[in-house]
């Protein structure tokens, strides 16, 4: 008799259950992902595990991690695959607020997808001296590993040829679509109310609605970041205010001076901790300056990182305040023409000159830079082979030797604005060049460890500004032409080790402090001043003795009003007026208000469209 | 455990109450323990330091919307949390 060989019945796919059966464990999967992403939210800003749980927030914010495992699930076809893969990219994003948070002071925020969208080497260089990249890697590796083997060995969860499976990818990426894209209809279900959006607190909206939640809000939200109202009234309140008499300008005559402009990174005076008497021997140019000088203090509108923020108010006079949505001007602000301190100088034959040390295209900066009226941006791309690095980056000794050799090429009176990347942290184990000098910083009281350390690395790096602020400032100033020195700390730094162990001298948190400001020059009048950033296009103009345009004038004037330590309401109707202007500036549409301020006194008015 | 009286208030009552904070960890220490309290986003600052394991006290009128309450053992180890709450204001 002969034998039969039976064949094996190959396993049966899960089509073979019943449907009930799959649907009941998905929606188990879906409230398992639902609590578990919670509970990551509610870590990663530091609360109670389920503080708001079951309230709309909870489930709002579910949604799109929901909506990534069913698509997951239709595109692998993989239960348990789809499920680990979601939790790997929720706990990524999760752990990604948990440090911006940390550095940053700032959760993650639908902003953020700008920084993805311009991930350039030069971007993924600065963000991997934040992580540890070999935990990242082998994170990496495991999701392979686990895709491959899951792939291979789990059973499939649709069947073949599955109409659900096709119906669930088409649903779920209409959902993730309109989610991405911030449709109508998903304004309607992430709204303010039943998120509890609160828009002058974004840590309590996002105590509310969860980090995935707020995102998904501000996703609706940003199309209509740019578009906020104007208050003619308060215009028109700002522009009738008595304040008193303007300053006299620096006077106009003889030859243009070279302006020289330094936004230096993570510049802040230590000596405002606690445990720092002073830093006359360590920074003596900045207090040289200060003698000398116009200067104070400067309230920048980021702290810890953001340095377009206060670029941006610099450069265009616009405070940030003006549009409170916009968190990255350079990525959200992307019109053609950006009126600016630039575009005036080149319009009196100032030749205009941007430096950094970094790609062009961090932050958008070469396009923004067009925009804002720049004739030439030199990049790292620029720098010499050869120029010198002390840190992460090209060294404050680099940059200084690029801005003096613009000024010793230019024919005409220059503008340089140079953008300074040595003080970049993070500090802990950032490269020093000088062990010893580093070494050297003396540590102030109570600061030991990890804070001294990260301490002592960004001593050593300002200090390098410094003495490099001194060699320019020489070099200026015996040249044999007139000039004008600006100088001032983009925000400070992300030392949140060394706040933790000590605190500021007037008791404030960090965001609330301000960072160093100066301008010395050929024809340059000490004075004290206290300033925020997007009053300083009106003290550069007048320190360099150019044309104060109206708008100009009008933020010099909302300096003196605000001098005068005003009460809360006129102070509130002082800012309100001024956010307003910077919305008709950007806009283009000062013709009105303009008219209206001709005769104001203290500098010589150009009637044009202020550009 | 670690308790809030009120665990939620209405916004209506102002961004800052009064809360009766009660504790016990007993059955996890026998030694002292600190309360440490921050707002969400924020650094924690010490409230009541090396306390007997069990106990109560009232704050002050500056507990809000987020207020969160570690508790922690001699060596720093958590014992309990608490956040405070808040319903909206109709």
């Amino acid at each position: 008799m002969n034998s039969v060989e039976i064949p094996m019945p190959e396993k049966p796919p899960r089509a073979g259950r019943p449907v009930l059966v799959r649907l009941i464990t998905v929606v188990a999967v879906c409230l398992l992902l639902a609590a578990v992403s919670w509970i990551m939210d509610r870590t990663s800003i530091k609360v109670q595990a389920f503080a708001y749980a079951w309230h709309a927030g909870f489930f709002l914010n579910a949604i799109p991690v929901v909506l990534v495992f069913l698509l997951l699930l239709s595109l692998f076809n993989r239960l348990s695959l789809s499920l680990v893969v979601t939790f790997a990219l929720t706990a990524a994003l999760y752990i990604a607020n948990y440090m911006k948070l940390k550095y940053l002071d700032v959760p993650v925020s639908f902003s953020d997808v700008y920084v993805l969208e311009n991930l350039h080497a030069s971007t993924l260089d600065l963000l991997a001296n934040f992580t540890r990249v070999g935990w990242l890697i082998a994170a990496g590796v495991l999701i392979v590993v686990v895709v491959v083997v899951s792939i291979w060995l789990e059973r499939a969860f649709f069947g073949r040829r599955s109409l659900a499976r096709v119906v669930l990818a088409v649903v779920v990426l209409f959902c993730m679509i309109s989610l991405g894209t911030g449709a109508r209809w998903v304004g309607r279900v992430y709204d303010t109310d039943s998120l509890r959006v609160v828009p002058w607190a974004p840590m309590l909206t996002v105590l509310h609605a969860g980090v995935i939640g707020t995102v998904a809000f501000t996703s609706a939200e940003r199309t209509r970041v740019l578009d906020v109202p104007v208050d003619a009234a308060a215009v028109d309140k700002f522009i009738a205010m008595d304040v008193g008499p303007a300053p006299a300008a620096s006077a106009a005559g003889g030859d243009k001076p070279d302006i020289v402009m330094i936004q230096s990174e993570s510049f802040f005076d230590p000596a405002s901790l606690k445990i720092v008497d002073n830093s006359v021997s360590e920074l003596p140019n900045l207090h040289r300056a200060l003698a000398s000088g116009i200067g104070g203090t400067m309230k920048a509108p980021t702290f810890g990182g953001n340095t377009l923020r206060t670029e941006f108010e610099v450069l265009t006079g616009i405070p940030m305040n003006s549009y409170p949505g916009v968190e990255f001007p350079y990525l959200q602000i992307t019109q053609k023409t950006i009126p600016s301190l630039i575009r005036l100088a080149r319009r009196d034959g100032y030749a205009t000159v941007a430096i950094h040390g970094n790609s062009g295209t961090f932050w958008n900066r070469s396009k923004a830079f067009e925009a804002i009226g720049f004739g030439k941006f030199i990049t790292e791309s620029d720098f010499p082979a050869n120029a010198r690095r002390d840190g992460w980056f090209f060294s404050d000794d680099a940059m200084t030797d690029q801005i003096i050799g613009q000024l010793e090429q230019a024919k005409t009176p220059a503008l340089i604005f140079a953008i300074s990347i040595e003080g970049h942290g993070p500090y802990l184990h950032v490269p020093v060049d000088d062990k010893a000098r580093r070494d050297a910083v003396p540590a102030p009281p109570g600061l030991v460890g990890k804070p001294l350390q990260s301490y002592r690395n960004y001593m050593y790096h300002i200090e390098n500004a410094d003495r490099q602020l001194g060699r320019l400032w020489d070099f200026l100033a015996k040249r044999g032409r007139p000039y004008v020195l600006v100088f001032y700390g983009d925000h400070l730094p992300p030392l949140q080790r060394v706040y933790a162990v000590t605190g500021f001298d007037n008791d404030r948190t960090g965001p609330e402090q301000s960072v160093p400001w100066f301008i010395v020059g050929s024809d340059v009048r000490p004075r004290r001043q206290h300033i925020e950033a997007w009053m300083m296009g009106s003290e550069v103009l007048r320190s360099a003795g150019l044309v104060q345009t109206p708008y100009y004038l009008l933020t010099a004037k909302a300096e003196r009003a605000l001098d005068q330590n005003p009460a809360d309401a006129r102070r509130e109707d002082i800012l309100q007026g001024v956010y307003s202007l910077g919305r008709l500036r950007l806009r283009g549409e000062l013709g009105n208000e303009l008219k209206q301020v001709q005769g104001l006194q203290g500098g010589s008015v150009k009637a044009d469209m202020d550009q | 455990m670690l308790q809030f009286s009120p665990a939620s208030f209405s916004d209506c009552k102002g961004p800052n109450i009064v809360v009766h904070v009660s504790w016990d960890a007993m059955r996890k220490t026998k030694g002292p323990v600190t309360i440490l309290v921050y707002k969400p986003g924020r650094p924690p600052v010490v409230w009541m330091p090396n306390v007997a394991p069990a106990g109560a006290h009232d704050t002050g009128e500056w507990m809000s919307d987020g207020s969160t309450m570690r508790l922690v053992d001699a060596k720093g180890r958590l014992l309990a949390m608490r956040t405070l709450e808040t319903t909206a204001c109709e």
